[in-house]
């Protein structure tokens, strides 16, 4: 007896503990292995072995609640009884919600992010492909969607004109993203990529957010607020450059000059073009970051440029006299943003953007003066409602003036202006309907005040994750974009041009591999057409035109395979026709190519501190207008070729040493033919090739960096 | 026989309130940090993780368990090779890091911490990541070092980080190996603020300090 107390004593504490035992599973039954189970603000708790079990002792009695928790899953809290002989409990553990590893909306565009875990490109790719010399345009030209235009470097995608694609910094639209360049010669992105640091390249099906475009849409981020004040000297062959950045703990500013004079550069490497003023341009920029409370960011950008250039060509009629054309641009572009967080799960973003740009171009005795100022004001509220769905409402005005004045020798100025405003309201809804499947359903509404013209377009994608790597989107959408300003100064009563776009994308990002597949059918109406025999008057332009565009494109990279190198393989195959402008009939317009590969490569040499970069672009050649030719853009120029390559050598942790040189091969791309407007003697009209400036472009910079943090260098930058 | 009841019954008492006060927090951290030491598989770190967790939600007004539960994530990282795989657990430190950050922003070991995992991250992928946070972990390290000059910790991380830059630049790896010279000397000066501080990353600086040639 005596013994049995003595035993029961010694065994008390052990009865007084209970045991709480139980199996912790997912939805389906699997085990999980690893999951927390504990009391509730005690340290009282286990780990659940590989069979998905877990048991602990506990003396605490009464209510408890007891916690179940594992990373990737939702958290469980139970009530539990802590009284006599607890039962063995079962507990299933739903998936989290995690918008980082769920589906994203992928048709159309091409992201590229640091912030972002699954994107095709980053920031950095964009600025050392090689034959992009730090032009923006210039490596999205290597993305599946585009076709080169190397007598106009702009970006033309998916069988849409140069003006169908819209450039919007931190929202707000820019007026003239591409610098003023004379007929037949490219012109550059205005904005230095490294002002960027999240750029999002939309060959179609855009968000509500972005109207004002038919085809594309490059929406660009600025940087976030300097972390460190520095000074950069950039020395090139062709002018160079000197920034200051000052950074605060909650106010920074930067300033940054520069000069560009392509003279003694053209002096030593011949070319192909007669420059009677070699390019040369002043350019001022600005920017200023404030903070404000806790999530307020104001961020304001200024740039100011001037650019002159002028060159000689000979009359196609009669080979041995020749014109000039000169042109001057000044612009002068303000970007102001505000964003800030309205309680835990509204933010307000508002922007403004201020353009001026005045072209005065000067062909042969001809004078013609272009002047455009423009405004853009924007307010966008994003409302996450739940982790789930979230919504994204906004309103905008943009308010333009465009004045054009053509004097020819000795008669009157011909004089054409418009003043116009378009209002807009916007509304999205992106919906999760599981961590799979997601939506996005957007309305856009505009008015313009010019024509009185209400449109409304709707706009709406859905995506679907099949597994952890891969996933499939489908994306619809209507888009208006106004007439261009000659044509609609003319004829006010034109409407808004219309296109709509289906696209099918199917993606698999793993292991440093991605593979895109997309196709696309695009349908415009409502384009506008005249007669050319009647370009004066205005009754001659009607919105009568219309085509459409399809195709299908692949995109390979592989930064795995091969070690320290990386590598995209573009292709597009694109088909289209349209009838607008002064096309008698429907054809493939000049600026689409049937079929354009680009590979880009970049490898580093790590013992070298050198990355050696490659770039090859080819495309089918593109129709051009031969008035000997009863078929209408029947006649097609030969293939475009490229091959660029680039060198970056990191000298010291901070001066870096870059080359490149486009076109290696020396191959003369002609882009089309030029033809006299009346034929000769022979009844021969006379032509001439359009071609590139010069056979090879070469640049040579050095790039410095001063700062307290040795490290920094602007690597970035290339 | 009333005796051992109540002997039982103070025992019981005693080991019921010992629960709340101090030396229980302490020896529990202890005791994790035992089994810290000696883990040698992801899922016996994650074993430490879990308790750490219990005793952080009870501790809110503690540095250390938030301190070694991202330590802890961190390692995880080592015993895997897919580098979007251990990305997640890089992803998993950094949350206990910014949540610990939010309290003691100011911390030397928190900010050396953090340089430290930035540094892996960038290990990860340098094209991405490299820009990104090579400056700014130089920086946050150099902080922790000013914050503290006697942590051994940031003195390392910072001699290594300028060790892999100086070399990768050829140029003297001298004022790195200084940095790591001044770490050991530190390891084996410096005494402990606390029971639990942290005390990692001695052997590392000595076999730092033998490449150095020293």
């Amino acid at each position: 007896m005596k013994t049995l107390l003595i035993t029961g004593f010694l065994l008390f504490p052990l009865l007084l503990a209970a045991q709480v035992r139980g199996i912790v599973t997912d939805k389906k039954g699997e085990p999980l292995l690893g999951a927390n189970v504990y009391l509730k603000g005690t340290y009282v708790g286990a780990t659940t072995s590989f069979t998905g079990e877990f048991s602990f002792p506990t003396t605490l009695k009464g209510a408890q609640v007891l916690v179940v928790s594992f990373t990737g899953y939702e958290s469980q809290e139970l009530p539990l009884q802590l009284n006599g002989p607890s039962e063995y409990l079962r507990i299933s553990l739903k998936e989290a919600f995690n918008k980082l590893e769920a589906v994203t909306i992928t048709a159309g565009a091409f992201e590229a992010s640091d912030t972002k875990k699954v994107t095709v490109l980053k920031p950095l790719d964009i600025v050392t492909t090689p034959s992009a010399v730090g032009d923006i345009n210039g490596a999205l030209q290597t993305l599946p969607g585009t076709t080169q235009n190397g007598e106009s470097g702009r970006l033309f995608v998916r069988g849409g004109d140069g003006y169908e694609t819209q450039t919007y910094i931190n929202g707000t639209l820019v007026q003239n993203p591409y610098g003023s360049a004379l007929p037949n010669l490219p012109t550059r992105g205005r904005f230095s990529p490294f002002m960027f640091s999240g750029t999002t390249f939309s060959t179609g099906g855009y968000s509500a957010e972005f109207g004002q475009a038919l085809s594309s849409a490059l929406v660009l981020q600025t940087n976030a607020f300097p972390t460190e004040s520095k000074t950069e000297i950039s020395l090139m062959t062709v002018g160079g450059d000197i920034a200051h950045t000052q950074a605060g703990e909650r106010t920074a500013a930067s300033a940054k000059l520069g000069y560009i004079h392509l003279g003694p550069y053209q002096a030593l490497v011949p070319q192909q073009v007669l420059w009677t003023q070699a390019p040369q341009e002043y350019r001022g920029e600005t920017s200023f970051y404030q903070k404000f409370g806790k999530t307020g960011l104001l961020k304001a950008y200024a740039q100011a440029s001037s650019n002159s250039v002028e060159i000689e060509r000979s009359r196609l009629e009669q080979a041995d006299s020749r014109y000039g054309i000169a042109l001057d641009n000044d612009f002068q572009f303000v970007n102001l943003s505000y964003q800030m967080a309205v309680g835990k799960r509204a933010t307000w973003e508002s922007g403004l953007s201020l353009s001026s740009n005045h072209d005065s171009l000067h062909p042969d005795t001809l004078a013609i003066e272009e002047k455009e100022r423009s405004f853009h004001l924007k307010n966008v509220w994003l409302i996450d409602w739940t982790e789930r769905f979230s919504t994204r409402l906004g309103s905008e005005f943009i308010g333009s003036q465009y004045e054009q004045d053509i004097q020819a020798k000795e008669l009157p100025v011909y004089a054409t202006e418009l003043s116009g405003g378009l209002s807009a309201l916007f509304a999205e809804a992106d919906v999760y309907l599981t961590q799979r499947l997601a939506a996005r359903i957007g309305l856009r509404a505009e008015h313009t005040n010019v024509n009185q013209q209400l449109t409304i377009a709707p706009r709406t994608s859905l995506a679907y994750k099949w597994d952890e790597f891969s996933q499939i989107s489908f994306a619809y959408g209507s888009f208006y974009q106004k007439p261009q300003n000659a044509y609609w100064a003319l004829n006010e009563s034109l409407d808004q041009e219309k296109a709509e776009h289906y696209i099918l994308n199917v993606q698999r990002i793993k292991n440093k591999r991605t593979l895109r597949v997309e196709a696309y059918y695009k349908n415009y109406h409502s384009l506008v057409r005249f007669d050319a025999a009647q370009r004066y008057q205005p009754a001659a332009y009607t919105n009568t035109g219309h085509g459409y565009a399809q195709g299908i494109e692949l995109f390979w990279r592989d930064q795995k395979s091969i070690p320290r190198t990386d590598y995209w393989l573009s292709y597009s195959y694109l088909d289209t026709e349209r009838l607008y402008r002064d096309y008698p009939q429907k054809a493939m317009p000049t600026f689409a190519a049937k079929h354009s590969v680009s590979l880009v490569v970049k490898h580093f040499i790590s013992a070298l501190r050198t990355q050696v970069g490659a770039s090859y672009s080819v495309g089918s050649g593109r129709p051009y207008y031969n008035p000997e030719n009863p078929t209408f853009l029947g006649d097609k120029a030969k293939p475009y070729m490229d091959l660029s390559m680039n060198v970056a050598y990191l000298l010291r942790p901070q001066v870096i040493l870059y080359t490149s040189v486009s076109n290696v091969t020396g191959y003369q791309n002609v882009f089309g033919y030029e033809y006299a407007a009346q034929p000769n003697a022979q009844g021969i009209y006379p032509r001439r090739a359009i071609g590139q400036a010069a056979p090879r472009f070469f640049f040579v910079g050095l790039f410095i960096t001063l700062s307290s943090n040795k490290n920094d260098n602007q690597l970035n930058n290339l | 026989m009333k005796r051992i009841l109540l002997f039982i019954g103070l025992v019981v008492a005693f080991l019921s309130t010992q629960a709340q006060d101090n030396t229980a927090y302490t020896e529990a951290m202890q005791a994790q940090l035992v089994l810290l030491d000696s883990a040698h598989s992801s899922d016996d770190l994650q074993a430490v993780i879990n308790t750490m967790e219990r005793i952080a939600q009870v501790e809110t007004a503690q540095w250390h368990p938030r301190y070694y539960l991202a330590y802890a994530s961190l390692h995880q990282n080592f015993y895997f090779k897919e580098s979007a795989e251990r990305a997640k657990y890089l992803d998993k430190a950094q949350a206990y890091l910014d949540k610990a950050l939010v309290d003691f922003p100011q911390h030397s070991e928190l900010l050396a911490l953090q340089g430290f995992v930035w540094m892996i991250r960038v290990s990860l992928d340098p094209a991405t990541y490299g820009q990104l946070y090579a400056g700014k972990t130089m920086e946050i390290l150099q902080k922790a070092k000013a914050l503290n000059p006697n942590n051994p910790r940031a003195a390392f991380l910072l001699g290594q980080m300028s060790y892999g830059t100086a070399q990768f630049f050829g140029q003297s790896t001298e004022q790195a190996c200084a940095l790591v010279s001044q770490a050991v000397s530190l390891y084996e000066t410096a005494t402990p603020t606390d029971s639990l501080a942290p005390k990692w990353g001695k052997k590392g600086a000595l076999s730092m300090q033998e490449k150095c040639g020293l």
